[in-house]
């Protein structure tokens, strides 16, 4: 038995896919430019910098002062607070309740795009980092003493809780959301919502808030990552400008940071592809499940899970074969640690796929989150705002808008990716011929990304 | 240095003469004058009848999608929502301008004593530009 494979929200609508010529003229496109740049080898690294300037000092009081914090950290528990309480109390239709498109859309997608342009902004919004830093603060102010967790982290461990979170929240919505009749019911993303923050708030009890938030927390993670590839940074309570992109080059310092982006990547190409080229082959796996008596939706899960994690694997081996290739060039340090050096560059591809994929998701499920979810967030007809009439507009963005807006966002993503690989080569190779020819393999690279991207695009919705 | 400038230039006349042939094959894939399209759909022991039907239609044309249905079922078009409830045996229609495009799911929703059930995809409607 087949399973009609449904977004969690917003069901009903789905982006044409890209034209033919669309699809061969953008990778066409594809290949001229990175045959360009090539040509354009620099020799000196020129994101490897990521020097600081303060803003105005009147701009920098007020966005990092102790009250904006405050505020912002308010802000976030009491969004957190919304999310439990319309998952619970109000009704279980996905697109008329607040907390799915709240925690799927404007906070999994906007947050993201957010940290793109403003900046590390979760770490303020936080919920979880905000109670932690409350409770350790009044631990502090009871006991006259400040408040130490009771284990060290293993820095081993680096990033993989957060990366394991990732894969597990992706699994909610694309796997688990997906087999729902009705979508992805407000009252399981609470009872999520309620796991998680319970997880949250042991690892901060365990390490440490702020060593939890920069490892452990999949959300800090994740967005924090992106936040690497904007201009603005508070350091040190000061607000200011680095160049962009520049702050990525820092990022991958601990491990399981390449499995994060690699995560990201491998999560939307799957859903690109399960409603796609992958149905048949999640459907086949399901029925023969199904054949040695394992239940519809539990097959459907367990074959949909599987091949998540194939999908993970493949974007994962892509990267490793072309890491294997480039250790082929003289004077490359070992496999392990050139994988790893080149991570970051990856940051640029997840977003252009996030943006390619999720565009016209967010704006369309971001009509619906200000209009009727804000002033009926139960769905129960109350109108808090008077905007509880409102529809989406899905004439708001023509699907010839969004065919662009996703191959150009697949094109400045590969370019940009190119860029930053291109400079981590000259830093580790030094000569710039041998970074040039290790670059061939990190093109070769971010070509099957892309191309990839376009073609899931591409690919008719079944 | 000198054959990199060549390549530099050679993928610059390449790249400028993608972006011309790519307005103008853009430029001639837009249609003309919006159609009258009418779609029969037909529903019986709660599925489609043939399967679900794929239809595809131009922006801003004029659409009627008409249900035939063995049970009392609600014709629901997703994303334009708009619904219409269709008696046993009887034959219902919706017409509408297909404004906003994309891919839409056209459902019909069985009704037993007055309450509506899940909806059962009988159609996809794809609205291109």
């Amino acid at each position: 038995m087949t399973i009609p494979v449904a977004h969690a929200l917003l069901i009903g609508r789905r982006d044409l896919p890209i034209p033919e010529w669309l699809f061969a003229w953008a990778a066409a496109v594809v290949l001229v430019v990175s045959f360009f740049a090539l040509s354009l080898l620099w020799r000196r690294a020129r994101f490897e910098d990521d020097t600081w300037r303060p803003a105005p000092a009147g701009l920098s009081r007020v966005v990092a002062s102790s009250v904006t914090e405050f505020a912002a950290g308010l802000a976030g528990v009491f969004l957190l607070g919304v999310v439990f309480w319309s998952g619970t109390a109000g009704t279980d239709l996905p697109g008329l309740n607040f907390a799915p498109t709240f925690v799927f859309i404007t906070f999994w997608l906007g947050v993201a795009l957010l940290s793109v342009v403003l900046g590390d902004v979760f770490r303020a919004l936080n919920p979880w980092r905000a109670i932690g830093r409350a409770y350790g603060w009044g631990i502090a102010r009871l006991t006259g003493a400040p408040w130490r967790p009771p284990l060290a982290y293993p820095e081993r461990l680096g990033r993989w809780p957060a990366a394991v979170g990732l894969v597990a929240f992706a699994w909610l919505e694309l796997v688990y959301g997906a087999t729902e009749p009705a979508g992805l019911q407000p009252h399981v993303v609470a009872i999520a919502a309620a796991i998680y923050t319970a997880y949250a708030l042991a690892g901060m009890a365990l390490f440490g808030t702020e060593v939890w938030v920069r490892r452990g927390e999949t959300f800090s993670v994740y967005f924090e990552m992106f936040s690497r590839l904007a201009p603005l940074e508070v350091r040190e309570g000061r607000l200011g400008l680095r160049r962009p992109l520049a702050a990525a080059a820092g990022w991958a310092t601990m491990p399981a940071c390449l499995a994060i982006v690699v995560a990201a990547i491998g999560i939307t190409a799957f859903d690109g592809a399960q409603e796609g080229v992958l149905n048949g082959g999640i459907n086949g796996v399901s029925d023969a499940l199904e054949g040695i008596g394992i239940g519809t939706t539990a097959s459907f899960r367990l074959s949909a899970t599987l091949f998540l994690l194939l999908a993970i694997g493949a974007i994962g081996g892509i990267y490793w074969a072309g890491v294997a290739g480039m250790r082929t060039v003289a004077g490359s340090p070992p496999l392990a640690e050139l994988g790893r050096a080149f991570a970051h560059t990856l940051i640029p591809i997840a977003l252009a796929y996030l943006v390619a994929h999720y565009f016209s998701y967010l704006v369309f499920g971001e009509q619906a989150q200000f209009t009727y979810l804000l002033s009926d967030p139960l769905g129960n007809g109350s109108n808090y705002f008077g905007t509880v009439a409102a529809k989406i507009d899905y004439t708001a963005l023509s699907s010839t808008a969004i065919w662009y807006v996703q191959v150009a966002a697949l094109v400045a993503g590969h370019l940009t990716g190119l860029a930053l690989a291109h400079d981590r080569a000259i830093a580790i190779y030094g000569d710039p011929g041998r970074a040039s020819r290790s670059q061939r393999w990190m093109l070769l690279v971010m070509v099957c990304f892309t191309c990839l991207g376009l073609f899931l695009l591409s690919q008719a919705n079944q | 240095m000198q054959s990199r400038k060549i390549t530099a230039v050679l993928a610059l006349v390449v790249a400028a003469a993608a972006v011309v042939l790519f307005i103008a094959l853009n430029d001639s894939s837009d249609s003309n004058g919006a159609e009258d399209r009418s779609f029969d759909l037909e529903f019986a022991d709660g599925k489609a009848v043939g399967g679900a039907q794929d239809i595809s239609v131009t922006q801003d044309d004029h659409v009627t999608v008409t249900l035939h249905t063995d049970e009392p079922a609600e014709l629901h078009i997703h994303g334009y929502e708009l619904s219409k409830e269709v008696d046993r045996g009887a034959t219902g229609s919706i017409k509408f301008t297909a404004d906003a495009t994309g891919e839409f799911e056209v459902e019909a929703h069985p009704i037993a004593h007055g309450e509506e059930g899940d909806g059962v995809e009988i159609a996809t409607l794809q609205v291109n530009p």
